[in-house]
């Protein structure tokens, strides 16, 4: 089990969220909530852009976009 | 005025379709979140009973995040009497039902509609209304062959009873609550701390916990997850992501442009000009109407409007190709490729949709920024749309282009569209780094499940854009057009000029501002006068052209190349006129949409700079083509060449960033934090 920021995690592979950094705005922590990315809750990535920059996320069900200033705001481990 | 019934929802969950089929209105809809960026009131009757129906933007909580999210919240709060109607999408019913309960906190009448989206999802309906407490109904939101069970619960409803104490609700609100709140309460001196920060994240993941326990008991059953797609292997693959959204903008300019749309235009100018204007022209001479009114209607209308009028099938496709887009989901696949290239100019893949829907019409697509979730960015991109070139300028580049460039003219019309891109990218990166500065921009979305296109809201939203498109021609146009006869045959003395033999009121206002012009290559007073005109509406443009020259709509073109008409251009000035109308001041429709929904101060900007920007454009495209026309390609090349290393590099020191790691917000090297 290792500890990664999202942005740094592999394609197609399973990651638990382990949580939501500190120091990100409230704004993106709230919609990072309500869109389910909270402790425990498993993720895959299913796709990355071309400069890796947004991540194409499964999460509950749903894919979700991110772009990788957010995405580094959630520390997943797997 | 019937009772009013609020419907609240996720984005994209179908609540404008089910407004549109309660209410028979025709509210624009698509796959994309943040369509409907302003509430929609209508009326509808029902088994004799009126009832008032509200289509709210789409929200995630009752947290608003951008600004069209503040105009549900605020709806919601301020007309306490309304009913609510929280409808709820079946695949995406966990995130929806985190609404549903925060709507449960207010003391309303609050309905829960779930629309059977997938037909794959199953769930038992009569437990999830007994574990909510509130009435549940399911249905199809485009179906009002399944409205039976609502339409039984609208005869029983309840009425209000609406005791909410607001300040209680919002102080309860305040311990897992936002900045929005705070500033409801008045509360100045609001932190945000680590406090908050906890409580609300243990808000919210009580609240997914208790959903949770509601799905598993409900026996909620999800096959397919909402947006996965094996398409996507394709149309998302990072090295042809992009060729391919190339290659589809050329088969829709293609088949826009040429083939299929220059048939239809070509076909419907012969029913305007040669049969119908021939037979009313011939019929008003029989009656020996006097020659001016003869000539105000054959040259004024028909010369004017007509001109317009014919290249409608060209414009319906266009808005055709960009509602299959929309309805597909396309368009968010392209915001996830797009929003890498967009951020290094200070927006992000959410502008996608302003870009793509500001070639269509740019009032509309400036209306769309709302959805940006701060304010510079709404700001950055509603100043962007008009650049894009929308389908008023269509007849311009078809009417000029065609008469110097022949079978070419595809490329130069695409030419055109990618330069609007380019400027719309600088003018961006000038923004950023100046006075509007992202603040913070998320970039967060949900990604639609791709849909097949339905052909009943595919004609509903294409007829719609139609029908603004000809009322524009029909009011604005049309009464335009005719001024514009009246000051071209009009003298200052108020004589006609084809017998006194004086100057127009147009030919010596033209004249007098012509000079502007002469660094462009076309001071001609026509092509001066046609400008000015345009800035009502770009479909004038083309029109008073044809009035201007006195021809009808089939010799157009062949009269711009003939130097003794009042509009006459150079293969180097026409280049330089359609780059002109691409850039130059947005319509007036457009400026009335800023003024409103960015203030004043930044719609005289774009006012001002946009002509500048055009000027500049206009100038180097004349000097380019001029270079070629004396020197040759070559040396044209070299001196291109040699200006774009120069751009580049100054661009690039511009766009240099110090790279500060997202996590912890230094320079930091570490891949890996606790």
């Amino acid at each position: 089990m290792k500890n990664f920021l999202l942005c740094d995690a592999a394609i197609n592979k399973n990651y638990t969220i382990l949580n939501l950094c500190h120091n990100i705005d409230i704004k993106t922590k709230t919609r990072l909530l309500e869109f389910g990315f909270f402790q425990g809750q498993t993720l895959t990535i299913i796709n990355k852009s071309l400069r890796k920059g947004v991540l194409l996320i499964e999460i509950a069900n749903q894919l979700v976009t991110l772009r990788t200033l957010e995405a580094a705001c959630v520390v997943v481990y797997g | 005025m019937g009772e009013e019934i609020l419907i609240v929802g996720n984005p994209n969950t179908g609540k404008s379709t089910f407004f549109n089929s309660l209410t028979n209105m025709k509210v624009h809809t698509g796959n994309f979140h943040g369509v409907t960026v302003n509430f929609t009131k209508a009326e509808a009757k029902i088994e004799n009973k009126v009832y008032t129906f509200v289509d709210l933007p789409g929200l995630y909580s009752l947290t608003p995040n951008s600004y069209e999210e503040k105009v549900s919240v605020d709806y919601i709060l301020s007309h306490k009497n309304s009913k609510i109607i929280c409808l709820c999408s079946n695949q995406t019913l966990r995130r929806n039902l985190l609404l549903v309960r925060e709507l449960m906190m207010l003391k309303r009448e609050i309905l829960v509609v779930v629309n059977m989206v997938d037909k794959h999802v199953t769930f038992d309906k009569d437990r999830l209304e007994k574990l909510l407490g509130l009435n549940t109904i399911v249905l199809k939101a485009n179906n009002k062959k399944s409205f039976n069970e609502f339409f039984a619960y609208l005869k029983n409803i309840k009425s209000n009873i609406d005791d909410t104490n607001y300040e209680n609700f919002y102080k309860q609100k305040m311990q897992c609550g936002s900045e929005y709140y705070a500033s409801l309460l008045n509360i100045k001196d609001f932190k945000i701390n680590e406090i908050y920060h906890k409580n609300l994240e243990n808000y919210i993941k009580n609240e997914y916990k208790k959903i949770d326990e509601i799905l598993n008991s409900i026996n909620y059953k999800q096959l397919n997850t909402v947006g996965k797609s094996k398409l996507d292997k394709i149309l998302l693959n990072k090295y042809l992501c992009l060729p391919i959204f190339f290659c589809i903008l050329i088969v829709i300019f293609y088949l826009t442009f040429f083939s299929l749309g220059k048939f239809l235009s070509d076909n419907l100018r012969y029913l305007i000009q040669d049969l119908l204007g021939k037979e009313v022209v011939s019929f008003l001479v029989e009656k020996n109407v006097p020659n001016f009114v003869v000539s105000l209607i054959s040259e004024g209308i028909f010369g004017g409007v007509g001109s317009v009028v014919s290249f409608l099938p060209q414009v319906v496709i266009l808005f055709l190709f960009l509602d299959i887009l929309e309805q597909s989901g396309y368009i968010s696949r392209l915001a996830f490729c797009l929003d890498d290239t967009l951020k290094y100019v200070g927006l992000s893949g959410r502008s996608v949709y302003t870009l793509i829907m500001g070639f269509g019409c740019s009032t509309t697509a400036s209306l769309t920024a709302r959805n940006m979730s701060d304010n510079n960015a709404k700001i950055k991109t509603a100043l962007l749309s008009p650049y894009m070139s929308c389908s008023a300028k269509l007849p311009v580049y078809a009417v000029i282009g065609g008469a110097f460039f022949g079978a070419q003219n595809i490329v130069i019309i695409v030419l055109l569209y990618i330069l609007g891109v380019i400027v719309a990218l600088l003018m961006s990166l000038f923004l950023e780094k100046t006075k509007l500065k992202s603040t913070g921009q998320t970039f967060i979305m949900e990604f639609p499940s791709y849909q097949k296109i339905s052909l009943k809201h595919t004609i509903q939203n294409v007829w719609e854009s139609t029908w603004a498109f000809l009322i524009r021609i029909g009011s604005v146009i049309l009464s335009l057009s005719i001024v514009i006869w009246l000051l071209q045959n009009l003298s200052f003395s108020l004589t006609y000029v084809k017998y006194s033999g004086e100057k127009s009121i147009l030919q010596v206002l033209g004249e007098l501002l012509s000079f502007v012009f002469k660094p462009l290559g076309f001071s001609s007073w026509g092509a001066v006068s046609a400008l000015i005109a345009g800035l009502v509406a770009k479909e004038v443009i083309v029109s008073s052209i044809a009035i201007f020259n006195g021809v009808n709509i089939d010799a157009i073109s062949q009269s711009i190349v003939i130097a003794s008409n009042a509009v006459f251009f150079t293969p180097a000035s026409a280049m330089s006129f359609m780059v002109f109308c691409l850039l130059y001041c947005p319509c007036i429709s457009t400026i009335a949409t800023f003024k409103k929904e960015i203030g004043t101060k930044w719609t005289i900007f774009s006012i001002i700079s946009q002509f500048l920007v055009a000027y500049v454009a206009a100038m180097f495209t004349y000097t380019i083509f001029r270079i070629t026309e004396l020197y040759g390609f070559l040396t044209t090349f070299v001196i291109v060449v040699i200006v774009a290393i120069v751009l580049g590099t100054i661009i690039h020191f511009i766009g240099k960033n110090k790279k500060v790691c997202a996590f912890c917000s230094k320079h930091c090297i570490n891949k890996v934090h606790k």
